[in-house]
């Protein structure tokens, strides 16, 4: 089932307010079925927008290179020679440059403070490869960054342990989990008091987000690297929802929970559209975002972020290059489709009340879903001028190696 | 205050000895049952419980050091650090050592938490220090591996290494051995900090090395555990699972006992690598088995506590008692003792 094409009821208006102003009000209605969700009054405590010419979409709108290698995983092991082959090429195929170093020189310089934001969230060999990992801060070296001036971040430092990244990277280079999962709100570690958004959604105490300070804080760019990915909230899960989620604290809210008062729980129901566009329209993270490489060495095509089963995982040897995030998670939406159509799985804009299913039945039958998947966020995002939506406008070259 | 060298105060590998024990005497006299006591300490856990007589000294990422008495729970004394801890607490003669993330490396009285010295490790640590015959040996991220005077905090040497490493050193007579970041595991000369041999592996090694039968016995994120000649480095044996072997392993009676992130406990042959039994767990291990003249414990990313029989691998008990990275329990005659990742201290009785 195709949602209808329509968002009138997104508020333009009370977007665009937040773009400049220190803090903003506004209410977004998100498109639900089979039932409206109540309208989602929301407030935004950040600083004036910087306006830069890297930031959210970034200075190649509507571009995404992907990069296929047939060599990329060997024997169950991502192989990192091919992995750097393919971001070599990448690099250069984004940036129209005759060599890495140029390229990465297209987006960072020395005196940069680069964050890498890994998505470290699912079993192991879905997460970002840390092989690939260590080959972006081997380009950001080439662009002449200095090790101590590199931070691979995200929230959950459990997570960042369990996929080894600190042992992966070279000496110098920081690796920070920003969040304690029971300290939420100004006092947690490594948020930032002072930028946050507000909301209720299901009638959760805590009813703020924060931003991680090493976005608003430590690093001068960031680079996102989220992974091909089925979420059975969001639908698609890349560039958008992790630099939003993996950067704001207490966003499981968002689609977990339940108001007695509204009649409302989560699952079925989300607020992840428009909420993941929101987050990432806040300054400073909007700015700072200069690039995407989203990892396709393996896909999740169901039951993510944590594929309950390798029948849902496939060795997809691929990784895409953009710095237009909506553009990026577009083309990951449609591989996605694509490989749930190969099989006979629903679309992930699936919204029949039958398909809703257990968890133990997600996990087992790909017909099944907790949730009603908030795949329309990445579209909502393009509406919101994060990036490119219409396919018809994004360029695709393809690249074949190995 | 001096601290004489002796065998006593050698501390030589993670945890203490080969066995993971973290300086926990006896046998459980049976499984876990009621509570003792309980501690909600500020702060996350991602180092493990070592214990001296009455006192039980635990590290948190807040930075804090703290000694519990093991009878009550209740606060000894703490000290706070300058950077958050990751390293597990090493013990010797009247000294509890441990380094920070910010490279110090302290040392401090075992009975009042006095600072005795401080020293620079060379960046930040997540490995313990390792203490023989008068020297503690440090590894740190900042690819360092520094030696200091037990006594004085003095430095001695400082090597650089070929890549950062979060493993701990494993000291004996005359060598160190040690993993790095860029998949080797290195022997060098204790006396000298020299390379003595070099062996690469296929991922980072970030497993502490244990030392049996003339054998280093550690595990790599290539999938493979292996069994190197402690002379040259050659290649004994080595065993593959389906993923990366980041816990320390532990030894015993002939075998070692490795967890890895694909769920298992493997006990192989020290002697050929041969399996002797593997046993599923519900999750990731990322934290050293500690064994006991009967039984494996084992603390599962985010599962509860495992007991297993220390000849088949079967389920003896079971206890949850919230998740946990890294962290080994320490066990006595009638306690055991473990900390979770979200700094929780448990005190159990065992029957």
């Amino acid at each position: 089932m195709k949602p209808p094409d329509r968002r009138d009821d997104l508020n333009r208006r009370n977007f665009l307010k937040f773009a400049g102003a220190g803090a903003v009000i506004g209410a977004f209605t998100p498109w639900q079925a089979p039932t409206d969700l109540p309208k989602l009054e929301y407030r935004i405590h950040a600083p004036s927008a910087v306006s830069t010419p890297g930031g959210m979409p970034g200075r190649f709108p509507g571009r995404v290179v992907e990069v296929f290698h047939s060599k990329a995983i060997v024997d169950r092991r991502v192989s990192a020679p091919a992995v750097r082959e393919m971001v070599e090429r990448g690099m250069k195929e984004l940036t129209g440059t005759g060599t890495a170093t140029d390229a990465w020189r297209t987006f960072f310089e020395p005196a940069d403070v680069v964050a890498i934001k890994p998505n470290p969230s699912g079993v192991l060999g879905t997460t970002t490869a840390p092989e690939l990992v260590r080959e972006v801060i081997g380009g950001l070296e080439l662009a002449g960054v200095k090790r101590t001036n590199i931070i691979v971040y995200d929230r959950f430092p459990w997570q960042l342990f369990v996929s080894s990244y600190y042992g992966y990277v070279p000496a110098g280079v920081r690796v920070m989990g920003t969040a304690d999962v029971l300290a939420p709100g100004p006092t947690a570690l490594g948020h930032d008091p002072d930028i946050f958004f507000e909301t209720t959604c299901f009638a959760e105490l805590e009813t703020r987000s924060y931003l991680s300070t090493v976005v608003s804080r430590l690093a001068t760019k960031i680079i996102n690297l989220p992974c091909l990915k089925e979420h059975q909230g969001s639908g698609p899960t890349g560039c958008l929802k992790n630099i939003s989620y993996g950067s704001f604290t207490n966003v499981a809210r968002t689609h977990s929970g339940t108001d007695d008062s509204r009649g409302l729980s989560g699952p079925p129901y989300s607020f992840i559209d428009p909420i993941v566009g929101l987050l990432c329209s806040i300054e400073p993270l909007r700015s700072k975002l200069v690039l995407n490489i989203m990892d396709g060495l393996r896909g999740v095509w169901h039951s993510g972020p944590f594929a309950a089963s390798p029948d849902f995982i496939w060795d997809s040897k691929t990784l895409y290059f953009g710095t237009d995030a909506v553009a990026v998670d577009r083309i990951e939406l449609e591989t996605l489709e694509r490989k749930r159509r190969e099989k006979g799985a629903p679309s992930l804009w699936d919204r029949d009340p039958s398909q809703l299913g257990s968890r133990a039945e997600k996990d087992k039958n790909p017909a099944k879903n907790q949730w009603y998947r908030a795949t329309s966020h990445v579209r909502t995002a393009g509406q919101m001028g994060l990036g490119t939506w219409d396919l018809d406008r994004i360029r695709h070259p393809k690249i074949e190696l190995g | 205050m001096e601290t004489t060298p002796n065998d006593s105060v050698n501390w030589p590998t993670f945890l203490g000895d080969n066995a993971r024990r973290g300086g926990s005497p006896g046998e459980p006299a049976g499984p876990p049952s009621t509570p003792a006591w309980k501690r909600e300490l500020p702060g996350m856990a991602l180092s493990s419980p070592v214990l001296k007589g009455e006192l039980l000294y635990l590290a948190f990422m807040d930075g804090s050091l703290y000694a519990l008495d093991s009878q009550n729970g209740q606060t000894r004394w703490s000290f706070a650090a300058a950077a958050p801890i990751h390293s597990t607490p090493a013990l010797a003669d009247h000294l509890v050592l441990f380094c920070d993330e910010s490279g110090n490396l302290y040392a401090v009285e075992n009975t009042t938490g006095t600072l005795v010295w401080r020293a620079q490790a060379g960046g930040p640590a997540w490995s313990s220090p390792s203490i023989f015959q008068g020297t503690v040996y440090q590894g740190t991220t900042g690819a360092r591996l520094r030696s200091f005077d037990l006594r004085t905090g003095r430095r001695d040497w400082d090597i650089e290494l070929t890549g950062g490493s979060c493993s701990t050193a494993h000291v004996t007579g005359d060598r160190i051995y040690i993993g790095t970041g860029d998949g080797r595991v290195i022997a060098l000369e204790r006396g000298s900090g020299r390379t003595s041999w070099e062996m690469r592996t296929g991922g980072p090694v970030l497993s502490s090395p244990a030392f049996a039968e003339d054998l280093v016995l550690v595990g790599s994120e290539d999938e493979f555990f292996y069994a190197l000649d402690g002379r040259n480095g050659a290649i004994r044996w080595r065993y593959r699972g389906t993923q990366g072997f980041v816990a320390p392993p532990a030894c015993g009676e002939g075998l070692v006992y490795a967890g890895c992130k694909d769920g298992y406990v493997y006990a192989l042959s020290v002697g050929n690598g041969e399996l002797q039994w593997k046993a599923r767990v519900p999750e990731i291990i990322c934290g050293a088995p500690t064994v006991t003249s009967t039984l494996i414990c084992v603390q599962p990313y985010g599962g509860p506590l495992l007991a297993l029989e220390r000849r088949s691998g079967k389920q003896a008990w079971k206890v949850s008692l919230g998740a946990a990275l890294q962290s080994t329990p320490a066990l006595t005659s009638d306690r055991l003792f473990l900390v979770n990742y979200r700094g929780v201290v448990h005190a159990l009785q065992c029957r």
